[in-house]
């Protein structure tokens, strides 16, 4: 069963790609473009701001993912 | 919509040429290898024995040839396309097997790799479809100009996610035959259920499982050649823009979860791009049992499989079976995401 963790992390991984791309493409892509200005400046702002944040989003769990396995297992602890 | 006499002798071709290439080929081109010195040692046995290397080379050619062969049978531009990644990809993996490239110079030079397939999208609008398919929801708009920059930026990144699943025996190839099979369900699935979308498509994939497959009889353990970096970051980069051509970027995504991780999980543990040969530490260690061990050094990248070590150490035989599971395991995943998408 040493395979069990690393299919619930390939498992979550496969989940958010999948939440986080639909968010990403149905939600902030149809917003306004990031040159147009006036009114539409503030949500283009938010527009780059989602974006980066679903990416640090996916990397932070799957960090803590890796964190939480190699702390379960008592082993050398890499960098972070 | 079923494949017609024509579409399956263009698919058994497809694996055909390419797999005989290679198991005709390989154990001359291996030996040829060896007489020249150009031999790598197999680290992680005991005695350290001498393997030849790279075989990539061999790999490539038929790749290319089988390509060449599918434009023949019919004449669109995209196995052509294909043809041109695999050989920028594998000529910057062939500059690192004889030369050493550096941890940032590798990716830089595989975006070139990614510049075929835009160029030939710009004049001739049929190479690949700038939306993405999701499971259930369907397609996205049109996104032209974000979708290249993913393309030209995938490249880099899933050639590098191979390269670093080439460590141990017989664990590039069979991550590739595993991987492509997962590929060519999603396009089949694709291309039988959109009659839009043809048979060639599909067959343009075949020849990276053929190719994988007769390549893993030579490099499985104990193994008889290494591919190199030419050969791993050929492979990726084929895998990557099959993907593209085919539109299943999804599904090919998903199969390589665990490619990607481990990618991921080494490149945050050294902090950045840094060639794996100026590596302070090695993430594992060969014991005086002969099995491998989990490094302790608390600076050793953490690759997937010193994960899988730290429950305890594990030929290496034992230890690429795990791998291939779990690879396994992600293409079921993926197969998952292509019945979501063009079956339900």
């Amino acid at each position: 069963m040493r395979l069990a963790p690393l299919m619930i992390m390939t498992s979550v991984a496969w989940l958010l790609i999948l939440v986080e791309s639909y968010v990403f493409f149905e939600f902030i892509v149809p917003f306004p473009k990031i040159h147009e200005i006036g009114a539409f400046t503030l949500l283009a702002l938010l527009k780059v701001g989602l974006t980066f944040a679903l990416g640090v989003a996916w990397f932070a769990i799957m960090f803590l993912l890796r964190y939480f396995y190699v702390r379960s297992r008592g082993a050398a602890r890499p960098p972070s | 919509m079923l494949p017609t006499a024509r579409d399956l002798l263009s698919l058994s071709v497809a694996f055909a040429v390419p797999f005989l290439i290679v198991l005709s080929l390989m154990p001359r081109y291996a030996r040829f290898l060896a007489k020249r010195g150009m031999v790598v040692e197999d680290v992680h046995k005991v005695g350290a024995p001498k393997v030849p290397s790279p075989a990539g080379p061999l790999l490539i050619l038929s790749l290319v040839v089988a390509e060449v062969v599918e434009f023949v049978i019919s004449p669109t531009i995209i196995p052509l396309v294909i043809a041109a990644v695999v050989l920028i990809a594998g000529l910057v993996g062939l500059f690192d097997d004889l030369f050493v490239l550096g941890g940032k110079e590798k990716p830089l030079l595989l975006i070139l790799a990614g510049v075929p397939v835009v160029v030939a999208e710009l004049f001739n609008p049929t190479v690949y479809s700038s939306r993405l398919y999701f499971p259930i929801f369907g397609p996205t708009g049109e996104h032209f100009t974000i979708f290249s920059i993913l393309l030209l930026a995938s490249m880099p990144i899933v050639a590098n996610a191979y390269n670093m699943m080439d460590s141990f025996n017989g664990e590039i190839s069979g991550f590739t035959f595993l991987t492509s099979l997962a590929l060519i369900l999603g396009i089949g699935l694709r291309v039988f259920t959109s009659p839009s979308l043809a048979t060639e498509r599909l067959a343009i994939a075949v020849p990276l499982a053929a190719v994988s497959l007769a390549f893993y009889i030579f490099n499985r353990y104990p193994a008889k050649a290494f591919d190199g970096d030419s050969g791993a970051l050929a492979f990726g980069a084929m895998y990557a823009v099959v993907a593209v051509t085919g539109g299943v970027e999804f599904a090919a995504i998903i199969a390589i979860v665990p490619a990607i991780l481990n990618s991921f999980y080494i490149l945050s543990s050294v902090r950045g791009f840094v060639e794996r040969r100026k590596m302070d530490a090695r993430p594992t260690y060969l014991g005086e049992d002969a099995l491998l061990h989990a490094s302790k050094e608390p600076s050793a990248p953490s690759t997937l499989v010193r994960m899988l070590l730290f429950d305890g150490p594990l030929s290496e035989k034992e230890l690429v079976r795990q791998i291939l599971l779990l690879t396994a395991f992600a293409c079921l995943l993926s197969a998952v995401t292509s019945i979501l998408t063009w079956v339900i």
